[in-house]
């Protein structure tokens, strides 16, 4: 492309109805053409109202979330690869302290092992997530839950925790996150699937519901007790020594009235977790 | 506090500034990338990623390129919701989407609907003021994922003419909406 030919491309890269060469060669060109930036300057913002003229809230069940993983996630941005967005209900001071109620949850899951049991002794970063895991073929959803950990030895990195995978634990470094994580999925609370960084497929985006096993198979031995109570998706609220916190998840969480009145619709409490007595 | 406060802070770890931003900016993304991708569930998605997104580049927000945030924001999220919609589209013949677009949804539908707020009453007027086929070539472009090409291949016209039309819509809507926010 010519010089003369790449100005009158501004408006067209503005709306992003440019393909990635001519993308490219705007970009390239833009550092030496003041004009061209000032136009892109300008015709930004113009562009920016045509999408506030669309403004639409996202739908009630998006992003009903603790907001506390944020901080865990900024430390490992230059190498996270994936995370993990979870459900959960309201009733945490800072959800209600906020007026729409509505703050992401962000927890930074992997499925690397972290062979250092002291993982699990860092200070907690927020509010555990929990959801449901949703395996293909749909059956014998379980029941997740993911904690992020400040690392007791790595300094600002964190360690995540993924539990409930059949009853396991899998742990993973926020420095050593691998490409396939697990995502939580909004719309329907709970679900977990994997993402990929960069361009889907439709056949990708079709076949990911969920492949929890590949999980499983790299995961630790279980070195806490983390049966998987069934049927309920909460959010703890109230704060547990990290010692009974495994088991203690399922009966000391406090889920918002109205979240659990929509999950439970859809999936009757059976609250039968033995395990979790010894905190109620 | 503005966004651009906001975001300062929340470059720096405050998770109470993003959720506040949060509040700025969810509908506008959400809003912009339901436009372009249409499926909600993948608008959610695509609104997901690109908050966090946001998040993760906040301390890249840089008021000398992009004065606002959200319209730093919202070139981000249209950038995100083309990539999707062009990735889902890469194995598929591209004039064939062009074509089909004509049987799902004629190109000026877009605008017709969810017209309600004031933001939209007065964009809404404002491409008014536009030729038609600038107010086609933008709307294609920004709305509907086009590329120029496509857009001049829809609209049987030249290709070097939609650029010109793009550039002259944004340069009439720019003085039409003036600085409004």
């Amino acid at each position: 492309m010519t010089t003369p030919d790449i100005h009158t491309l501004v408006g067209a890269y503005v709306l992003d109805a440019v393909d990635d060469t001519e993308r490219t060669a705007f970009e390239a060109h833009l550092p030496a053409c003041p004009a061209c930036r000032a136009a892109v300057r300008e015709f930004r913002a113009t562009a920016a109202l045509l999408g506030t003229a669309r403004a639409r809230e996202p739908g009630r069940r998006f992003a009903r979330t603790c907001s506390t993983s944020w901080a865990g996630l900024r430390s490992c941005r230059p190498r996270l690869t994936a995370v993990g967005l979870a459900v959960a209900g309201r009733g945490a001071p800072e959800l209600d302290q906020h007026p729409a109620g509505q703050l992401l949850g962000l927890a930074a899951v992997g499925d690397h092992v972290s062979d250092h049991g002291q993982d699990r002794t860092g200070q907690l970063v927020g509010q555990p997530l929990e959801g449901r895991s949703v395996p293909p073929g749909g059956e014998g959803d379980q029941p997740l839950r993911c904690e992020v950990r400040r690392h007791p030895r790595r300094p600002g990195a964190k360690a995540c925790r993924l539990t409930g995978m059949w009853g396991r634990t899998a742990w993973t470094t926020s420095d050593r996150l691998r490409e396939q994580s697990w995502y939580l999925r909004p719309q329907e609370p709970g679900t977990c699937f994997p993402r990929r960084r960069g361009k889907q497929t439709s056949a990708h985006t079709q076949s990911r519901s969920l492949r929890v096993n590949s999980i499983a198979s790299t995961e630790a031995p279980p070195r806490q007790a983390t049966r998987a109570p069934a049927a309920v998706v909460k959010r703890s609220s109230t704060r547990v020594d990290s010692e009974s916190r495994s088991r203690a998840w399922h009966s000391r969480g406090t889920p918002s009235s109205r979240m659990r009145s929509r999950i439970s619709a859809g999936s009757p409490s059976c609250s039968t977790d033995t395990t979790a007595n010894s905190t109620g | 506090m503005t966004p651009e406060e906001l975001i300062g802070r929340a470059a720096a770890g405050d998770e109470r500034a993003f959720a506040q931003l949060y509040d700025h900016l969810a509908g506008p993304i959400h809003g912009t990338v339901q436009a372009v991708l249409r499926a909600p569930a993948l608008a959610e998605e695509v609104t997901q990623e690109v908050l966090l997104e946001i998040w993760r580049k906040a301390a890249q927000f840089d008021p000398e390129r992009t004065p606002k945030v959200r319209t730093w924001a919202l070139t981000i999220a249209h950038r995100r919701a083309i990539d999707r919609v062009r990735s889902e589209q890469a194995g598929r013949d591209r004039q064939d989407r062009a074509a089909r677009l004509d049987v799902q949804r004629p190109y000026d539908e877009a605008a017709e609907e969810m017209l309600s707020t004031m933001d939209e009453e007065r964009v809404r007027r404002a491409l008014g003021e536009l030729t038609p086929l600038q107010r086609e070539a933008v709307e294609l472009a920004y709305y509907h994922g086009l590329t120029y090409r496509e857009v001049a291949e829809k609209l049987a016209v030249a290709e070097g003419s939609v650029k010109t039309r793009i550039r002259d819509g944004l340069v009439r809507l720019r003085a039409a909406l003036g600085t409004y926010r």
